[in-house]
């Protein structure tokens, strides 16, 4: 108790061994901040780990889904393109050939 | 590959690690181990950037000049936005348990193979760049430059995962290496080193709304085709409502299906199926040329490339002003759609929550998305009776199920297709536990891998699947490979002809039209491939 109270008392009769031992295990535990037991919380954040599989049922928004620029190919552009041979084909088009 | 026979293929492979450090070994570009350089054509019709003519043999990659910065900041930008990324590249501990997990490392028995070590590609790199203690301590902390020599790895290694993620199923941290290999194949778009087997699919598709590049009156074509095989099949005119407004249900199954057996004769399958429902309960469905293609391997460049294909299925949908959508079996389809969709294209507003107008069930499941899996809605019509049907017609095929990667692991659909298989064949057998189900074996050609100038890698990655598949050959007599997904149908009759070429491989729907009793159908003597029926081995000839 002495330790955690910052009032380290040493009780008699202690061996050299113990001392030895103690350092070690202080050394342990200052080792601690650095070593792979830290990636633990690691385990907490992992997005695959504490997100629900509802993306079906629920729209999840992404803020910068807008920043994507890119052009997409529209229906009209695809209907001007293919025009003559859908309407050959007797698939239905949206305008008529001229 | 062409001389190279099974038994020495398996004993090629080497699971003794090189001698020197991984950081010093460097990459060996091997041909029949990656897919060829993408056609700048292709590139340029894309407007994505770095368009010329390369070759990975070649010393010189014809990067451009500040390459190191533009991949710099694009790392950057995505540790941003990403916290999976972000978190993927801090948290692994190397433990290793995903390391046997790969079906690359499997067949391969290379290390860099490795899901850890695939993923310490790039996190190497990140150290680098990024963290004070890969700054400071530099190798020492596990930190290296990305120089040319790195780069050419990654392209190598990020091209040798199908993304499939079963390594993430078994990490204690849950990283998904799937996840890694995306962002660096985002990343190694932005200098412009993509795989022509990705690069010119996403073009077709773009311009003509499927991988294929089949041209809206081809398409209409090739369906028409099958509907002549099948009136002689079936005595019947299954042909489908094809770009029509005002219909109930548009829908939408990868382009592969049209074109390549076995995977036409799942299309075949379909359109049975939809003749039968609309002869008997009236279903409205219509086929899309413009949204002609299930697929995405816009997935395979970069988000903003899947948006922009995916960006199809929402736009067919609204024009033609459908209630919902019914998607076909494929499998990274169903991850774009399941993960990506709705936030990338929707709100889906314009449409309506998944109802079945034959048994009024309510898929509340897809109530964001309003598309569900043609193996969710028949499953349902199977339990509700709706469904006329003699699965004695496929008792020639003794049946096994593949769990496609991302339907099963990337979207949770497991116990659908198995019930659709149960009562549409009377011979059913799972292959072990270890490989199906969340633990599936990949194909080991997805994600853009299917190419044939990669056989070798194809036929390593696929080995475990093989493997599974051959066990269940020789102790149930297994002859048919199902699944739900437009890719295995490709590629897995090229992996059963080399690992257990006694078994052929099928598409789910093709089973169910197969076992489909069509109203004023004639006595069917043949199943879809024109093969004798079980008891009319005789009878064909006549």
């Amino acid at each position: 108790m002495g330790l955690v109270t910052f009032h380290p008392a040493i009780p008699e009769g202690m061996g050299a061994v113990f001392f030895v031992h103690f350092f070690l295990v202080s050394v342990l535990l200052a080792y601690i901040p650095f070593s792979k037991l830290m990636h633990i919380g690691g385990v907490f954040l992992s997005p695959t780990r504490n997100l629900v599989n509802n993306s079906r049922i629920k729209r999840h928004i992404n803020p910068w889904n807008d920043e994507f620029k890119m052009p997409n190919h529209t229906y009209e552009e695809y209907e001007d393109e293919f025009r003559e041979k859908m309407v050959e084909a007797g698939l239905p088009v949206d305008k008529e050939l001229k | 590959m062409d001389d190279l026979k099974p038994d020495d293929f398996l004993a090629k492979i080497d699971r003794k690690p090189p001698k020197t450090g991984w950081m010093d070994t460097p990459v060996d570009i091997r041909k029949g181990m990656y897919c060829y350089a993408s056609n700048p054509k292709s590139v340029e019709y894309l407007s994505l950037p770095n368009a010329r003519k390369w070759n990975p043999l070649e010393e010189d990659w014809k990067l451009p000049e500040n390459w190191q910065e533009i991949i710099h900041n694009g790392f950057k930008e995505r540790l941003e936005r990403f916290r999976s990324i972000k978190i993927f590249m801090d948290i692994c501990v190397r433990c290793g348990a995903c390391a046997d997990k790969c079906h690359f490392f499997i067949g391969t028995g290379d290390s860099k193979n490795m899901p850890v070590l695939r993923a310490e590609l790039l996190r190497s790199v990140y150290r680098n760049d990024f963290t004070t203690a890969g700054k400071l301590l530099g190798k020492f902390a596990g930190a290296r430059k990305l120089t040319l020599d790195v780069l050419k790895e990654w392209w190598y290694y990020l091209f040798q995962c199908t993304e499939c993620r079963r390594c993430s199923v078994f990490c204690p941290y849950g990283i998904d290496t799937a996840e890694i290999t995306i962002m660096g194949r985002e990343l190694l778009n932005l200098i412009g080193l993509n795989i022509d087997w990705i690069a010119t699919p996403v073009a077709n598709c773009f311009r003509t709304g499927n991988h294929l590049g089949i041209q809206p009156h081809a398409y209409k074509d090739m369906l028409e085709f099958f509907v002549e095989d099948i009136e002689e099949i079936t005595g019947l005119d299954v042909t489908p409502q094809m770009n029509k407004k005002g219909a109930d249900i548009l829908f939408i199954t990868p382009s592969g299906d049209v074109f390549a057996d076995p995977g036409t004769y799942t299309c075949m399958g379909y359109m049975i199926f939809f003749h039968y429902l609309k002869e008997k309960y009236g279903l409205d469905v219509t086929w899309s040329t413009y949204a002609s293609e299930g697929g995405n391997f816009g997935f395979f460049t970069s988000h903003e490339t899947m948006k922009r294909l995916n960006a199809k299925m929402y736009a067919e949908a609204k024009r033609l002003g459908v209630k919902w959508i019914i998607g076909g079996e494929c499998g990274h389809m169903w991850r774009v759609i399941h993960q990506y969709m709705d936030t990338l294209n929707g709100p889906a507003d314009f449409l309506e929550t998944p109802v079945s107008p034959i048994t009024g069930t309510r898929f509340e499941n897809a109530s964001g998305t309003s598309m569900i899996h043609i193996a969710e809605f028949t499953a349902d019509l199977i339990k509700h009776g709706k469904l006329e049907l003699d699965p004695g017609r496929n008792d020639n095929q003794i049946v096994t199920y593949h769990d496609s990667c991302n339907p099963a692991r990337g979207m949770g659909m497991l116990e659908e297709p198995r019930y659709v298989l149960k009562n549409v064949c009377n011979n059913f057998h799972e292959m072990p536990p270890n490989t199906i189900r969340e633990q599936t074996f990949c194909c080991g050609s997805g994600s853009g891998l299917n190419a044939g100038e990669n056989m070798e890698l194809r036929m390593a990655g696929g080995l475990p699947r093989a493997n599974a598949v051959r066990h269940v050959h020789e102790k149930h007599g297994v002859n048919m490979l199902s699944c739900v997904c437009a890719i295995d149908r490709a590629v897995f009759p090229a992996l059963m002809e080399y690992w257990v070429p006694e078994v052929d491989v099928c598409g789910l729907h093709e089973l169910v039209a197969n076992a489909l009793i069509l109203p004023g159908e004639t006595e069917r003597t043949t199943d879809l491939r024109g093969e004798p029926l079980p008891g009319m081995e005789d009878g064909a000839d006549e």
